[in-house]
């Protein structure tokens, strides 16, 4: 890896979570943290640290609706996550671009935004990184169809106007790609800015042809060979971490091995 | 795709309610896949959002399909409202600066309350408390306390 500082790592996202996690870090086989923060907003910051040791973290954010919100609620809502951002010092803090609700009820499966909207969604976007004071990465959706082949462009143009950048969710990409919506080409200009990747397993819509991004299973084999694809072609030549994401059903061996898998696949490959 | 988006709902919403309501879903045997369905359907119509209240809106929702012996058992309702209780511990983005909810129901006299932790590997915990119940009829209640400062009491 180029910026390796990070190396390998895993997501957590429950309480539940901590104590396999932290064996995964004392044993190797992690080498950062992506800590979900929304489910620890109540917490003291310091305590992440105390029980996660000096390993890097980094924050990912779920359900800040920073889109739907009004506007007025993302300032103190930007205060909340500083101190943690302040305290815990993360190499990355991402978000979702997404809607979550319909009408005013919240939906079961999150909905990809409309494109076309992208100068009011890139205003958006650019109040939400002011009000966090950092950074942020947007993570691409896994689209359901078509409406889904404007992202790479939005985020280009996101980029461009509100100089957020792109956690680029490998699996994602491949399951919009299968379900109609941007290609994985579309988005190798992106890639060579890419400093973060996620990957995690995806599964089949009951009695349907599309892939959704389920998290319950370990990686599929086209997720390891488009890895494999984009390091051996030199894509990501700036790539600082990798995190392999489980957050349902969690087989802890299976992801012990995509760990090690991944870390065989990246050593050497000059990425 | 719709149906399959609908089915996908359905067992999500299903996971949402019974993973933490498994005396519930024993209940209701065999009736609860079917149930779940009607009640999305009727959430819907009522556009009533499945955030974290969303077992007691199956509560009620069981009370007015009249499976009273179901929605009236006191351990049934217990569970429910511990999972209400606890779904709200659990979003740090719904009253933000309150450390604690409690939830009152008038028909088993009982409250619960359930504290956000404070430490990152401090797990929510929901008990029974003593206080004074509403005078609210029939109706289940909440409130939330900041800083020791109790809000008034809401409707479920």
């Amino acid at each position: 890896m180029a910026d390796s500082m990070h190396g390998i790592g895993v997501n957590l996202t429950r309480r539940s979570q901590i104590d396999p996690v932290r064996q995964m870090i004392e044993d190797g086989s992690a080498d950062h943290v992506e800590v979900l923060i929304d489910n620890f907003l109540s917490c003291e910051p310091a305590s992440i640290r105390d029980s996660l040791g000096d390993i890097p973290l980094s924050l990912h954010i779920m359900r800040s609706r920073f889109l739907e919100r009004p506007a007025a609620d993302l300032p103190a809502l930007g205060t909340r996550l500083r101190a943690f951002i302040r305290e815990l010092q993360p190499f990355a803090v991402s978000d979702h671009c997404a809607r979550f609700t319909e009408q005013g009820l919240p939906l079961a499966m999150l909905a990809e935004v409309d494109y076309r909207n992208s100068r009011t969604l890139c205003t958006r976007i650019a109040g939400w990184q002011e009000a966090l004071d950092h950074p942020l990465l947007l993570e691409n959706f896994p689209s359901l169809g078509e409406e889904g082949r404007a992202q790479p462009a939005f985020f280009a143009e996101a980029a461009a106007r509100c100089g957020s950048g792109l956690l680029f969710d490998l699996s994602n990409a491949l399951i919009a790609a299968h379900n109609g919506g941007a290609v994985l080409e579309d988005w190798y200009p992106h890639l060579a800015t890419v400093h973060h990747l996620h990957c995690g397993g995806y599964s089949m819509l009951d009695n349907s042809p599309l892939r959704i991004d389920s998290h319950d299973r370990p990686l599929a084999d086209d997720s390891w060979q488009a890895l494999a694809q984009l390091l051996d072609a030199g894509r990501l030549p700036r790539l600082g971490s990798l995190t392999l994401e489980f957050d349902h059903d969690i087989d802890y061996p299976a992801w012990r091995r995509d760990l090690a898998r991944a870390r065989t696949q990246l050593a050497g490959r000059g990425s | 795709m719709i149906t399959a988006l609908a089915h996908f709902q359905a067992r999500r919403v299903w996971h949402s309610v019974f993973d933490a309501a498994p005396l519930t879903q024993e209940r209701l045997g065999h009736d609860a896949s079917p149930l779940i369905r009607d009640f999305i359907a009727s959430c819907r119509q009522q556009r009533i959002a499945l955030d974290w209240r969303r077992h007691v809106h199956w509560l009620r929702w069981l009370e007015q399909q009249g499976r009273h012996t179901v929605s009236h058992e006191p351990a049934v309702r217990k569970e429910l409202l511990a999972a209400c209780a606890s779904a709200w511990a659990h979003d740090g983005y719904i009253d933000p600066d309150a450390s604690r909810i409690v939830i009152a129901d008038p028909l088993t006299a009982q409250a619960l309350s359930a504290c956000r932790p404070s430490r990152f590997a401090e797990r929510v915990r929901v008990c029974h408390v003593r206080c004074e119940l509403p005078d609210s009829g029939p109706i289940l209640c909440y409130r939330t306390l900041a800083a020791e400062q109790a809000s008034p009491w809401h409707a479920l």
